[in-house]
């Protein structure tokens, strides 16, 4: 019970425009004529730039316009005539438009009467059609407005030229060369300008005459738009806003005065140059074409532009990033001994940090011991606050027992935080809703925020210095949501994936496998100990060993917190998926059994309850029994594990790092015989035997044939020390369970360090021809180019250490570039996709109206509520069925199973009636079984639906955004077929979401007919026919004969046969208009029958097409699951579509703008989510499919493949604000002032900015009343 | 390509055309550089104005086709081809309403690509009851070109909204629609 202050007013639009120089004087407080600020008292001069009129910057002086003091006076302008017009710099190029497209004697659009009603139809059809007039037919009317001569009074029309910056030229008929345009020249013509043709234009007459544009009065912006500082000195010194404006003042004055005594006008000319320039930079101070005003101390003036643009500017620093009040931050230590779902806080904190808390009958009595404790005693209160609304602070208060006396129910109390009280948490970068989550309070002593180790995951926090921040939310709706919606247990399971993204990491892993393998038995003592640290409070199981002592297993302890009808089944991490599973047989105990809260079989690992896994025990548990249970559950197991690795004990130690002497020699026997192998090739290559890879050359096949080699070496003595070491090993354990690091790990710090690479290759920079000066030039020896024999144990050599280093720096490098790409890759998706959100008919929607999606992820299912993507999981809930119903009644006929079935058809998706269908036939379950399943299917994907207002926009940008920072940079990886590059990973990503006109490797996959994907012949002959050839890739050679000024073709028969290309189509093709061929010899001339330049017919000759579809560079021909299939490097499908012995129904390229353009936009769609999947998947990450669904239905939803980003998506959003947030910030308030658009703050951003709640989520709930109705009540 | 397999690919195009678009074929005839189909459409009787070559085709081509929609009367016409247009020749189409069929128009069944999902045009009553449902005006559904290939496959005009018979990963079968925008 909280004051809550109601907003009195709500912006429903801002409408942009300029102001008329008759307005802004009316507005205007001030004419502001003294070029100076302040008098030597300090004294604000009167109708200077000070003047106490604009408002006051004193807190104790009242403003002399409005009356209030400086925290209520919100400003007033003021303003100076200038002496001259000014062009206003951001408006030249509306203005040179305008000029370039208007009579220069009568103003009127200088198109025909029948063109103008011509195009007003068609822009009043298009407006019907599309709702809108895109800006293109704009743009297109005024371009298209040229002519000589005014259609509607005959004056010749001259060319207006633009000078940068402010300058305008008017070039006289017949070269009889230019002369300016004055600014009051410009203004006169601006003023002739109709308001019905400025709508032809796109402008918007009412909102902003374009003489406007061409300044008479300069508005002077308010006192605290340009504040002064005292500095510690007692030296005032000004803003450079307040700088600009008195050079502004003093030319103008200046000016002013010349003109009235009638000066020359070479200086009236110079001084009005000299205003523009002020001006000019005032507005602008970084417009091409002028220097940059500077400081005194030659730093360049931040003027009004400046001010609102880019990352520091108004619009993203303070407009969309606000400060807050009641924050916290500090670093951050782990805790294993609390929940979860609590945050230490440090008292120091907690005793700063309040809550306010309504005073009732039933807390008055606590609340009062606060306030007599104070602010310093904790738990105290920092402030009272009187129901007339004055504030009392504790502090400054002496006797604070009489206030506590004081205190009845209407007061509220700031009290200090206290345990149990709801707080925020976050961590930046905040990459997806995870990264902010609703804590309960924990005060404890020392400086640290404490949190539980599972919650390092979402947070991606470790405790090497990492700091966090604290929010507490203060108003009692606030509360509410974070406890509703934020708690961590409620955002155990991602919506990326679908799955727990919180779960046991690390040591809690280890304890887990120590505590469950079979070898565990623990006497009563222990057990005792472990289930008292977990809280478990039933009685103990009968112990497994009964003589000597009794023993009790880890299973059996383990089996204590899980549901007792919890069945479930998997293969747990240490599974070697050996060729035939074993099953509850297995010798790695891998299988896990759980049967009725029984652990059977198998040992715990990460599968079972690691974060991040899908499936797992925690997951199920979540799905079956809730986010409480399973909160509890982890709580639980972490404790108990926690306290059995301090009981047992866990280090990994160096000797544990040494192999035995056999082993070490088998390493080294590995080694060199790689080695040898390597030494061979290096000889094949010398004499020139090596066979050459496809589309590489000798060297760089060699390259790759000794990496492999390289790469096999280190593998292989990976693997030896691996089979060597045993899960006694400590490092072994750990990487085998999945508690952390990997076997390569294992095998660099044991057997050998392996090849560095820079660049994706060995070695191969640094001095000429070697890497470092210890080797011979061009010693392609393993040593040579950075292959690590030694281990990290063993120690490496110095030459190893420093090839070791250069890689390390590459790494390092490469995070830091992957880390701003994925950023800036993030910030594009979460401003194209903010907007979007469910509405209660079910589609998504942006925040106009326009239907993205008819149904969210086309099952309408909210990924965060399915089961790893699933709407309902059924093979899983038939099982469960079978067991309810075990035993009663025979099968029912499948007759039973289709009628059922029908029945639900329109309520469910048409995937989960087939698996329902398939799963209830195989289960032969009675009609009661069924008729339970299909109860229960129907009612789990009722739950699973998305709720409206759900921001799926901001959900699928995170989920792509948030794995990108994963994601490895510039894998040029070997896709299926070893030869061929294809940019992977991030590149790839940005690439798709960028809509890049061109990939950077574009692939086609042909699938071939009947006929030719039988035999690897067939389908060569294919690919001959679609690889490019020109003239040049036949031609041994080919010049121009000077002497008979011909062209010389010298066809090389070998390349010819290899395409298979006949003279006669070789010649065929060369047939061209106006030239004769001859042969003579071997030799084709080309003789010219006109004049022609032959240098050029020369290169156009080279490029002649033959055979082929262009861009095609290399075909491959593989095999590929019993068929053969030709891989392309470049793509051009229309040729290849209509190509002889293809299938064209298969066929496809990674060329998302070429699908778009030959298959039509809905194969683009489904390319980009094909693609987008396929890099996700490929760097093993798991993003749910409707995430890239949103994304790709939102770049073609126009019809066209749109990027995400300024020139895509973003760029064409509907409000104004959220495009000037995002990017181009000046441009796109020019345009939207100039066409006097209106926003109509429906998105996101543009809340944010105007700082009203944003129509999302909880956000989008409104109350109507109907007052007609209550207006009946009363009369009735 | 020889001349023979460039025209018999056009020919093809030409039976694709027909039969996505629903019309009756009635009879083919020769005419000088090009070959002519009649078929049946809804708006009566149309001509499918077929030029094989591999090279531009130009406003003769166009006025020769001008002149046979004269003598014949025809209400409707179409041009598929096997070269490109000219800029000429594009505007003058755009003048008299010939449909040109642009060079990309595959050769098989579009829809049947894997890549591809069904597209159908909507009718008047579907169309109302879809804005009804959605409340919606037509131009804030998503958007399709009146140039895409799916749309010159099956002949929508702009204005029309098409369904979409998608094949979804996550719910089987679903529909999506799109309205039907010229460029």
């Amino acid at each position: 019970m909280v004051y809550e202050a109601i907003p009195h007013k709500i912006v429903q639009q801002l409408r942009f425009g300029l102001f008329s120089p008759q307005e802004l004087r009316r507005l205007s407080a001030v004419a502001v004529q003294t070029a100076d600020t302040y008098d030597e008292d300090g004294a604000p001069i009167s109708s200077g730039l000070m003047d106490g009129r604009l408002g006051t910057l004193e807190p104790r002086q009242r403003c002399r316009t409005c009356g209030n003091t400086a925290i209520r006076c919100p400003g007033h302008f003021g303003h100076i005539e200038l002496a001259v017009p000014i062009i206003h710099i951001i408006f030249t190029k509306i203005i040179h438009d305008l000029l370039r497209a208007t009579c220069r004697n009568c103003g009127r659009i200088t198109l025909p009467e029948e063109k103008v009603v011509e195009i007003r139809e068609r822009i009043q059809r298009i407006r019907k059609l599309l709702g809108e007039v895109p800006d293109k037919i704009y743009k297109k009317i005024l371009k298209d407005a040229r002519t000589k001569e005014c259609p509607y009074c005959g004056a010749p029309q001259h060319k207006t030229v633009f000078e940068k910056p402010t300058r305008f030229l008017e070039e006289a008929p017949e070269g009889g060369g230019a002369h300016q345009l004055t600014p009051s020249m410009v203004r006169e013509r601006l003023e002739r300008v109709s308001l019905e043709d400025l709508e032809l234009f796109g402008y918007s007459a009412k909102a902003a005459r374009p003489e406007w544009m061409v300044l008479q009065v300069l508005p002077v912006p308010p006192v605290y738009v340009r504040p002064s500082i005292t500095l510690n000195s007692g030296i005032r010194s000004e803003d450079d806003l307040t700088h600009k404006l008195v050079d502004i003042i003093r030319i103008n004055q200046r000016l002013k005065e010349n003109m009235e005594a009638g000066a020359p006008t070479l200086i009236i000319q110079d001084l009005s140059e000299l205003l523009q320039y002020h001006v000019t930079t005032y507005f602008n101070n970084e417009a091409s074409g002028i220097p940059p005003a500077r400081h005194r101390s030659g730093r360049a003036l931040k003027t009004l532009s400046q001010r609102l643009k880019g990352k520091e500017g108004r619009f993203r620093s303070n407009l969309s990033g606000k400060r807050v009040d009641f924050s916290a931050r500090t670093v951050i230590s782990p805790d294993p001994n609390l929940d979860i779902s609590e945050v230490g806080v440090p008292l120091a904190i907690a005793s700063k940090l309040t809550i306010p808390v309504k005073v009732t009958d039933w807390n008055i009595e606590k609340l009062q011991a606060r306030v007599r404790n104070g602010p310093d005693q904790y738990p105290g209160a920092l402030y009272v606050l009187r129901p007339d609304g004055k504030r009392i602070r504790l502090e400054f208060v002496i006797d604070r027992e009489k206030i506590a006396e004081a205190i009845e129910p209407g007061f509220i109390v700031e009290r200090h935080l206290e345990n149990g009280d709801i707080a925020i948490f976050n961590r930046q970068p905040s990459l997806h809703r995870m990264s902010i989550m609703a804590h309960f309070v924990k005060v404890l002593p020392y400086k640290t925020f404490r949190l539980h180790l599972c919650v390092c995951p979402p947070y991606n926090a470790d405790f090497d210095g990492d700091e966090m921040n604290l929010h507490i939310p203060q108003s009692e709706e606030a509360r509410t949501e974070a406890l509703l919606l934020m708690q961590v247990q409620d955002q155990i399971l991602s919506p990326r994936f679908g799955g727990p993204i919180i779960g046991a990491i690390r040591d809690f892993i280890t304890s887990a496998y120590l505590l469950t393998r079979k070898s565990t038995l623990l006497p009563k003592r222990d057990v005792c100990r472990l289930l008292t640290s977990a809280s478990y409070s039933g009685t103990l199981p009968k112990p497994q060993v009964i003589k000597p002592e009794p023993l009790w297993s880890g299973k059996q302890i383990f089996s204590l917190f899980l549901p007792t009808d919890f069945s479930y089944s998997l293969k747990a991490t240490i599974c070697q998926s050996c060729t035939k599973c074993q099953k509850e047989e297995c010798p790695h105990d891998a299988y896990v059994v759980i049967k009725d809260g029984i652990l059977r079989t198998g040992v715990i690992d990460r599968r079972a309850i690691g974060a991040e896994q899908s499936e797992s025990i925690l997951h199920r548990i979540i799905k079956d029994y809730g986010a409480q249970r399973g909160r509890e559950f982890l709580n639980k197991i972490c404790q108990l594990l926690k306290l059995f690795i301090s009981m047992q004990g866990f280090t990994y130690s160096f000797d544990e790092l040494e192999l035995s002497p056999k082993a070490q020699r088998s390493i080294q026997k590995t080694l060199a015989k790689h080695e040898n192998n390597v030494q061979e090739l290096i000889v094949a290559y010398r004499k020139g035997t090596l066979q050459r890879l496809p589309g590489q050359s000798l060297q760089e096949s060699f390259e790759i044939y000794v990496m492999n080699e390289l790469a096999k070496a280190r593998d292989v003595a990976g693997q030896i020390a691996d089979r060597y070491f045993s899960l006694e090993n400590s490092g072994v354990l750990m990487t085998r369970t999945g508690a952390r690091g990997s076997s390569l790990n294992i095998g660099q710090m044991t057997a050998s360090v392996g090849q560095q690479s820079v660049r994706g290759k060995r070695i191969m920079r640094g001095y000429v021809q070697r890497a470092l000066p210890h080797f011979e030039p061009d010693d392609p020896l393993p040593k040579a180019r950075g292959f690590v024999y030694a281990s990290y144990q063993s120690g490496l050599d110095p030459l190893e250490y420093f090839f070791h280093a250069m890689g390390g720096r590459e790494g390092l490098v490469d995070t830091a570039v992957r880390t701003q790409q994925s950023g800036y890759m993030q910030r594009r998706l979460i401003n194209a996709l903010e907007h979007l959100r469910i509405e209660y008919d079910g589609t998504v929607r942006n925040s106009v109206g326009e239907i993205v999606q008819f149904r969210y992820g086309e099952d309408g299912v909210d990924p965060a509520k399915s089961d790893h993507g699933k709407a309902v999981n059924i093979r899983r809930l038939v099982d469960q069925v079978t067991i309810m119903v075990e035993g009663k009644g025979r099968p029912a006929a499948e007759a039973y199973i289709m009628k059922k079935l029908e029945n639900v058809r329109r309520q469910l998706t048409p995937l989960l009636i087939q698996e329902l269908r398939r799963e209830l036939t195989r289960a032969k379950l009675s009609r009661k079984g069924i008729d339970l399943t299909v109860e229960l299917t129907l009612k789990h994907y009722r739950q699973a639906l998305v709720e409206p207002g759900e921001a799926v926009g901001i959900v699928a940008a995170q989920s792509i955004g948030e794995p990108g920072t994963q994601m490895t940079l510039r894998t040029f990886h070997y896709a299926g077929v070893k030869e061929q590059n294809v940019t992977l990973g991030l590149p790839r990503l940005i690439e798709i979401v960028d809509a890049r006109r061109i990939p950077s490797t574009p692939i086609m996959s042909i699938y071939l007919d009947r006929k030719h994907r039988r035999t690897q012949e067939k389908a060569k002959e294919v690919a001959q026919n679609i690889l490019h050839t020109t003239t040049a890739d036949i031609a041994e050679a080919a010049y121009i004969d000077p002497e008979s000024e011909r062209i010389i073709i010298i066809p090389d028969k070998r390349l010819m046969k290899n395409r298979e290309i006949s003279m006669e189509t070789l010649k065929e093709k060369l047939q061209l208009t106006d030239c004769e061929l001859k042969t003579s010899g071997k030799r084709l001339l080309i003789e010219l029958l006109k004049e022609k330049n032959i240098k050029k017919l020369l290169v156009k000759i080279l490029k002649i097409s033959i055979k082929g579809a262009s861009g095609v560079s290399r075909v491959l021909v593989t095999a590929e699951a019993g068929q053969w299939v030709i891989r392309t490097d470049g793509s051009n499908l229309p040729p290849i579509l209509e190509t002889k012995g293809i299938d064209p129904t298969k066929t496809i390229s990674n060329h998302v703008h070429e699908i778009a353009k030959t298959l039509g936009i809905e194969a683009a769609r489904n390319l980009l989510v094909k693609e987008a999947i396929g890099v996700l998947e490929e760097q093993g990450l798991d993003v749910d499919i409707r995430h890239i669904m949103l994304v790709s239905d939102i770049m073609t939803l126009t019809g066209e493949v749109q990027q995400i980003g300024r020139h895509g998506i973003s760029g064409k959003k509907s409000s104004v604000l959220a495009r000037a947030a995002f990017e181009i910030t000046v441009p796109n308030i020019v345009a939207a002032a100039v066409k006097g658009e209106t926003d109509p703050l429906r998105g996101v951003t543009e809340n944010v900015i105007v700082g009203q709640s944003i129509p999302i989520g909880t956000g989008l709930v409104n109350l109507y009343m109907d007052t007609l109705a209550q207006q009946e009540e009363k009369d009735g | 390509m020889s001349k023979e397999e460039q025209t018999s690919i056009v020919e093809k195009k030409v039976q694709i055309l027909i039969k996505l678009r629903g019309y009756k074929r009635q009879k083919r005839v020769e005419l000088k550089n090009a070959i002519g189909f009649y078929v049946k459409t809804s708006e009566g009787k149309t001509l499918i104005f077929c030029v094989p070559t591999e090279g531009t085709v130009g406003v003769a081509y166009i006025n020769q086709l001008l002149k046979i929609i004269e003598e014949e009367e025809l209400k409707k016409t179409m041009v598929v081809i096997g070269g490109r247009y000219t800029q000429a020749a594009k505007k003058k189409a755009k003048a008299n309403k010939i449909e040109l069929i642009p060079q990309i128009f595959p050769a098989f069944n579009l829809f049947d690509h894997k890549l591809v999902p069904k597209h159908e045009i909507l009718a008047t009553e579907e169309r109302e009851a879809l804005l009804e449902k959605y409340r919606a005006k037509p131009y804030q559904f998503p958007r399709i070109k009146l140039s895409d290939p799916a749309i010159v496959a099956i002949g929508a005009k702009a204005g029309d909204i098409v369904k979409v018979i998608r094949n979804s990963p996550t719910a089987g079968e679903c529909f999506a629609y799109r309205y039907v925008v010229p460029d």
